[in-house]
């Protein structure tokens, strides 16, 4: 189990992490959300033990996080960390005996991902020759190559196209079910809501939402309704509660307050003609992420 | 301590694995094979020209042999034919201070006693030749010897205002000896270490291998691992010291090469003129080795700082701005006497590692004195390893880009905040 109590970081007079808690429990996959410079590299790094919280805790099944327990544990930064002048094997080997691994495991293990991430030839290529793509296979290959209980993953999607990504996915989900924890973080909030169970979002090293994702939504009381057929936009933005319509090629989405307006607005549909769709569904994490975060123009 | 050998071993297998130290090895072996057979290298490329063409030689014979200078002059004459003409004048009289101010005369040679055990005393304007002159004059005594035989006592004379033409490069030569090796090695090393940090902190592999060791392990890994190296590339040197005193000890045989008499190489001359020399070897050794490890700790912490390639290259050029001083300092200062200059610099931890050598081996620096210089250096290197190693800690997962003197602040500030 991993548990960050109370943590708090300071830089000088900057807040880079204030009054962090969260739990993750074996077999949970956790995500960590916020905007640039939100505090996420730095949480992470409470996590391996690289930085010391200037209070609180981070304790790895009751230890505190530590060279002696650190081979349990698998990290990938954020950016490319490959030291690309040398081969895919001999970077593998370099980096798992730093996890006390022997190297004829090592080999054995490099062998099977990468033909799982169907990538055999590279094994003797050089990184520098390789391209983004598969950089960022082999970076994801040398944070589980230890089998780690504890995977840590700063941004492990960015850069991948959608094959990739659902191959990174699967991998991810086979940790997940042998019952290691996995704490990620991404830009992309589509994968988030999919694939974790349980969030956090920093803003300026805070938490603004945190918990299980279908309790954030649920707790989140604003929904949206999508409408195709012959409704009038200004007449739905006359119905108390509702917040906003916005008219698109196919569909009207009207934004609404909460669940309760929703009646209203379905008395107003009824009244309408060639009606093929009305639903009702909870706010997508995005939609979420930037009422709370509150920048829609900055980059999540 | 695993991850700790793991490290160190990979460190040096990347770094002997390489083909730059293939490159500088077979480059380092030429020049000192090249450096120590250079006398034979001159006398066997030089013009003749150079060579003495004729040597005056007066003999005063106060023995009963009649025919001793005939006999001095077939076989003077006979070993050197083609090379050295020896011009052999009886003289009735010894006149010293005569002899001495005539430019017409180079060797005075007065014989005395029985010719069966004659006193011969050499007095000479090139005491270098002295050595070929007693060998053949001893040859020719046994001739005279019916029975026993009996080694003629010989002594030398120089002239009152001689200088050894030798003595002012010696030093240069000594100095060239002792500094470019370590100059090049200290380079060499430091180049290494700081390239090698920066080489994994530029690409940000930094962050992946210092989650799985700790930074103090990885910096002293390197270190260590750099300073192995400068020992292994020292044992290579002197490997191809002896090689070059081996192919000295051929040639010296060679009747190709015309060495002066008495003097088959640099090495067998560095011996003569400094019979401490195991002792200037020992204390030059040492000097190299923490003075290297000094130099790796000051760059290591230069390396831990820097972000990209070019940062380091920058940050680094005071460090090898020091060394290079060291190493001027080493060259110049022996051959422009200042040697109280010299004396002063080797007490100053960034020059000493270079210049204390040389002012021992100079006899600026008694053995005392050297002992204490080392241990400067040695409380330095300590002092340095305790402060540097925090700081290497928080600086090396620091990606600020701050200028130079803001970044060592700022880093030491961070180091030792609590």
């Amino acid at each position: 189990m991993l548990e960050v109590i109370n943590a708090r970081m300071l830089y000088g007079d900057l807040v880079a992490v204030d009054c962090l808690s969260f739990t993750i429990k074996p077999g949970d996959i956790f995500g960590l959300l916020g905007t640039n410079g939100a505090g996420k590299t730095t949480t992470f790094r409470m996590i391996m033990g690289l930085l010391e919280p200037t209070e609180g805790k981070v304790l790895y099944n009751g230890e505190k996080v530590g060279y002696h327990n650190v081979n349990e544990i698998g990290y990938m930064i954020e950016e490319r960390s490959l030291l690309t002048k040398i081969t895919v094997k001999e970077l593998m080997l370099y980096f798992g005996q730093l996890k006390d691994m022997e190297p004829s495991m090592i080999e054995e293990r490099l062998d099977y991902w990468l033909e799982r991430f169907g990538v055999p030839e590279y094994k003797n290529k050089k990184i520098k020759e390789l391209s983004k793509g598969n950089q960022q296979k082999i970076q994801f290959i040398s944070a589980i190559i230890n089998n780690p209980k504890l995977l840590v993953l700063d941004e492990p999607f960015s850069g991948l196209d959608p094959i990739n990504t659902e191959l990174f996915v699967e991998v991810i989900r086979d940790f997940q079910k042998q019952g290691s924890m996995v704490v990620f973080s991404s830009h992309q909030l589509d994968h988030v809501e999919s694939f974790c169970e349980e969030l956090i979002v920093l803003e300026k090293g805070k938490a603004v939402i945190s918990g299980r994702i279908d309790q954030v939504k649920k707790d989140y009381k604003k929904q949206n309704i999508k409408i195709v057929g012959d409704v009038d936009p200004k007449q739905l933005e006359t119905i108390k509660g509702v917040e906003k319509v916005i008219v698109n090629a196919n569909e009207v989405i009207v934004k609404i307050e909460n669940h309760d307006v929703a009646k209203d607005v379905f008395e107003y549909v009824k009244t309408c003609k060639n009606i093929q769709k009305y639903d009702v569904e909870q706010a997508s994490l995005s939609e979420i992420f930037i009422a709370k975060v509150g920048r829609k123009d900055e980059e999540v | 301590m695993k991850k700790f050998k793991f490290l160190v071993k990979y460190g040096l297998k990347k770094r002997i694995g390489r083909k730059a130290f293939v490159i500088a090895n077979i480059v380092i072996a030429i020049l000192t094979i090249g450096i120590i057979n250079l006398p034979s290298i001159i006398n066997y490329f030089g013009d003749e020209d150079d060579q003495i063409e004729n040597i005056n030689i007066d003999i005063f014979n106060d023995t009963t042999e009649i025919n001793l200078a005939d006999d001095l002059s077939e076989s003077f004459n006979a070993p050197f034919s083609g090379y050295t003409f020896y011009v052999i004048d009886t003289i009735e009289t010894i006149d010293i201070e005569a002899f001495w101010l005539d430019s017409e005369k180079d060797v005075l040679i007065e014989f005395t006693g029985d010719i069966s055990s004659p006193s011969v005393k050499i007095y000479s304007k090139y005491p270098e030749m002295n050595a070929g002159f007693m060998n053949l004059i001893e040859l020719q005594i046994i001739n005279y010897q019916i029975g026993n035989y009996e080694r003629p006592t010989f002594e030398t004379v120089l002239a009152p205002d001689y200088e050894d033409p030798e003595q002012g490069a010696m030093l240069g030569s000594i100095a060239s000896l002792l500094t470019l090796p370590m100059f090049i090695l200290i380079t060499m090393a430091t180049q290494f270490v700081g390239v090698d940090i920066i080489e994994e902190k530029s690409t940000k592999a930094i962050e992946t291998i210092i989650a799985s060791v700790p930074a103090k392990i990885h910096f002293l890994s390197k270190i260590t691992s750099s300073i192995i190296f400068v020992i292994v590339q020292g044992g290579l040197a002197i490997l191809y010291g002896t090689i070059g005193a081996l192919i000295s000890k051929g040639l010296a045989q060679s009747p190709a090469i015309n060495l002066p008499t008495g003097q088959t190489s640099l090495l067998s001359f560095v011996a003569e003129v400094f019979p401490n020399w195991p002792l200037i070897l020992t204390f030059t050794l040492l000097f190299m080795v923490i003075g290297t490890l000094f130099y790796l700790t000051v760059a290591a912490l230069f390396a831990s700082m820097a972000v990209t390639q070019e940062d380091y290259q920058q940050f680094q050029s005071p460090l090898m701005l020091m060394l290079l001083g060291g190493f001027y300092i080493g060259i110049f200062a022996p051959m422009a006497g200042g040697d109280g200059f010299l004396k002063v610099m080797a007490f100053i931890p960034i020059f000493t590692p270079i210049v204390a050598p040389i002012a021992l081996a100079g006899g600026m620096l008694s053995t005392l004195e050297a002992v204490i210089a080392l241990l400067f250096v040695g409380i330095i290197l300590i002092l340095s390893l305790y402060l540097v190693a925090p700081v290497y800690r928080v600086a090396i997962l620091s990606y600020e880009q701050t200028k130079f003197f803001k970044r060592i602040k700022d880093n030491f500030k961070k180091a030792f905040q609590k």
